[in-house]
């Protein structure tokens, strides 16, 4: 039986299977090399943006990375084909689900300007860079913290993870009407709470 | 259409999310209005700003977790003989329950009256006469998350003077036993000790003999290190050999398999021992299954990984030569490593360490027990002590200490 988090099967398409972003379509009726290559791709495809978002609710990059692993093991109990189409989403729903179940044992209360991103630089980055963008990062975060449990979720999900409404109403179950609602007046409290010469 | 700037399909429009059906409408009103305007301009700026400033550097899972999963996914047979717990138990008969009991109990009994004791004699090399008889092969069934060859399960070996040693990079088993004797404050189950995953949580430097393999394919070179920098050597193995802590007429082989920083590979290694002067031998944390069809070790080495591994090996007389390890990389032969012993030796720090993990491991899955207890555990841990060890060693003797209180309370 498939986990389907979002009850949004209905959307499958019917002659591929691909992990979401990938221009490289599956066939169906995946063999065991197949699959083990889909699970791969998914991997490559997903990793960084899921544990960018699963340390945004955990504020702990090993326990982040401990919950992505955990959602990509339940996605190799999936029959991949019936998510197919919707594995990012179902991807972000079960890692917002991991990690809020986390968040629940863990009863983490780590205010989010004491976040200690872990970072490696990646290529090409300096570590001055890497610096100018913690402080960056840190910074918006900060600023973040004067909305809403909610308007904060929302808006990482927008454009931290670069989602769109209906991706984000299959993750948190919203209405897209709800969620723009929520975003605009996030949206109009950051406005007027960061300074002009920080936005512009 | 009219619009007021405080309308949500303003910051719909500027972020594209406007639908088809209101998006004309909607751009002529702000055509028409520069107040429209100057609020999109203003929606436009903040998206920008929180974009670029949430932008997070591109994080991966550790080697280690990418290769759990994978090893998950390698270990499922397709999508349709994916079945969930959930599934399986829609679809069980009511009267396949006292059924499957039935069988469950007679399994049991089967195993208990084969299964060989917690202090089964290593494997003996010189006379393989004395042998047991070739005992059922017991494979514990797959989950989710344990390796392919789970630490302390069989492992096959038709020859005794050859053991094929298994390539885990594994190193969970040491965060269990942590939250076990820390956090719920009490001692792990025998059956929860994975030697091998312990050890693989830290890095040795061993002084003994060592080997670099370099794949001919890829031309290596000193002064040909690549854009990254990083040598192309596909892996290295390094050994050391020191007295056993808790038998001292045997030895403890040590041995270290570092990865290429940025490249996967395949790894066999085989260890051949010397029938002239090894009695007998084994893998610590396996349980050796004489006589069995040899069945395919793991064999990846993830990027950047290290795998530990210990042996106990048993000298039937005086003498130096142990044997060999034997190792390939990606099918092609890495130089063999020669087991010298000399005695006047000094065992390295990295190397002390080492076997004190291995006697603790060894004590808390009741392998040596009788031999080994919670006194030799602490007079190893005190030699080790000292103020300059770096912080996860400390962290491991405070593990160490914690677990020797809890056994005597």
């Amino acid at each position: 039986m498939s986990e389907n988090p979002d009850n949004s099967s209905k959307e499958t398409p019917a002659s591929s299977v691909d992990t979401g972003s990938s221009p490289v379509p599956i066939e169906l009726k995946l063999s065991p090399a197949d699959r083990v290559k889909f699970i791969e791709q998914a991997i490559t495809d997903h990793q960084s943006p899921l544990i960018g978002y699963a340390t945004s609710i955990l504020h702990d990059l090993d326990l982040a990375r401990d919950v992505v692993q955990d959602t990509f093991i339940r996605l190799c109990e999936q029959e991949i084909e019936k998510i197919s189409g919707n594995v990012k989403s179902w991807l972000f729903t079960v890692c917002r689900n991991r990690s809020l179940d986390v968040l629940r044992k863990e009863k983490r209360s780590q205010p989010l300007e004491e976040i200690r991103w872990q970072k490696v630089a990646g290529p090409g980055l300096q570590p001055d860079e890497k610096a100018q963008q913690d402080e960056r990062l840190n910074q918006v975060l900060g600023y973040l913290e004067h909305l809403t449990d909610r308007q904060r979720e929302i808006i990482i999900l927008k454009f931290q993870q670069g989602l769109s409404y209906h991706e984000i109403h299959r993750i948190t179950g919203l209405t897209t009407g709800n969620i723009g609602f929520i975003i605009h007046t996030g949206l109009k409290r950051l406005r007027e709470i960061i300074p002009d010469d920080l936005r512009s | 259409m009219n619009l007021e700037p405080e309308d949500p399909r303003l910051t719909a429009h500027a972020l594209g999310e406007l639908e088809a059906d209101e998006l004309a409408a909607v751009e002529s009103a702000i055509a028409a209005d520069p107040l429209l305007q100057a609020e999109i301009d203003g929606i436009r700026e903040i998206q920008t700003f929180l974009t670029s400033g949430l932008s997070t550097p591109d994080e991966h899972l550790l080697p280690a977790q990418r290769e759990r999963i994978l090893r998950v996914a390698r270990g499922r047979s397709g999508p349709s003989g994916v079945r969930s717990i959930a599934s399986m138990r829609d679809a069980l008969h009511p009267w396949l329950i006292p059924a499957a009991a039935a069988a469950v109990l007679a399994v049991t009994t089967f195993i208990l009256l084969w299964m060989p004791g917690e202090t089964k004699p290593i494997k003996t090399v010189g006379n393989p006469t004395v042998e047991p008889t070739t005992p059922p092969e017991i494979s514990p069934p797959p989950t989710l998350i344990e390796p392919i060859i789970p630490d302390r399960s069989l492992i096959s070996q038709t020859d005794p003077l050859t053991l094929g040693l298994p390539v885990l990079a594994e190193k969970s088993g040491l965060e269990i036993l942590s939250k076990s004797i820390l956090t719920d404050g009490r001692l792990p189950p025998e059956d929860a000790v994975k030697l091998g995953e312990i050890l693989n949580n830290f890095q040795f430097r061993l002084s003994g003999m060592a080997s670099i393999s370099r794949s001919a394919a890829k031309k290596w070179h000193p002064d040909n290190r690549g854009d990254t920098g990083v040598s192309n050597h596909v892996a290295t193995l390094s050994s050391e050999l020191i007295s056993c802590p808790w038998q001292p007429s045997a030895r403890l082989l040590l041995i270290s398999l570092r990865a290429n920083p940025l490249t996967d590979s395949e790894v066999k290694i085989t260890y051949h021992a010397n029938p002239e002067t090894v009695q007998s031998h084994r893998l610590l944390g396996f349980k050796a299954a004489d006589g069995t069809a040899a069945g395919d070790l793991p064999s990846r080495l993830p990027a950047g990984s290290v795998v530990n591994l210990a042996m106990e090996i048993e000298p039937s007389k005086p003498g130096t030569d142990l044997g060999s390890l034997e190792w390939s990389t990606d099918g092609e032969d890495a130089p063999p490593i020669s087991l010298v012993l000399n005695p006047d030796a000094e065992p390295s720090d990295d190397a002390r360490f080492a076997a004190l993990v291995c006697t603790w491991s060894e004590w808390l899955a009741g392998d040596q027990a009788g031999i080994i207890n919670a006194d030799i555990v602490a007079a190893l841990a005190r030699e080790i002590a000292s103020s300059t060890l770096p912080p996860d060693r400390t962290e491991f003797l405070n593990l160490i200490e914690r677990s020797i209180h809890l056994e005597n309370e």
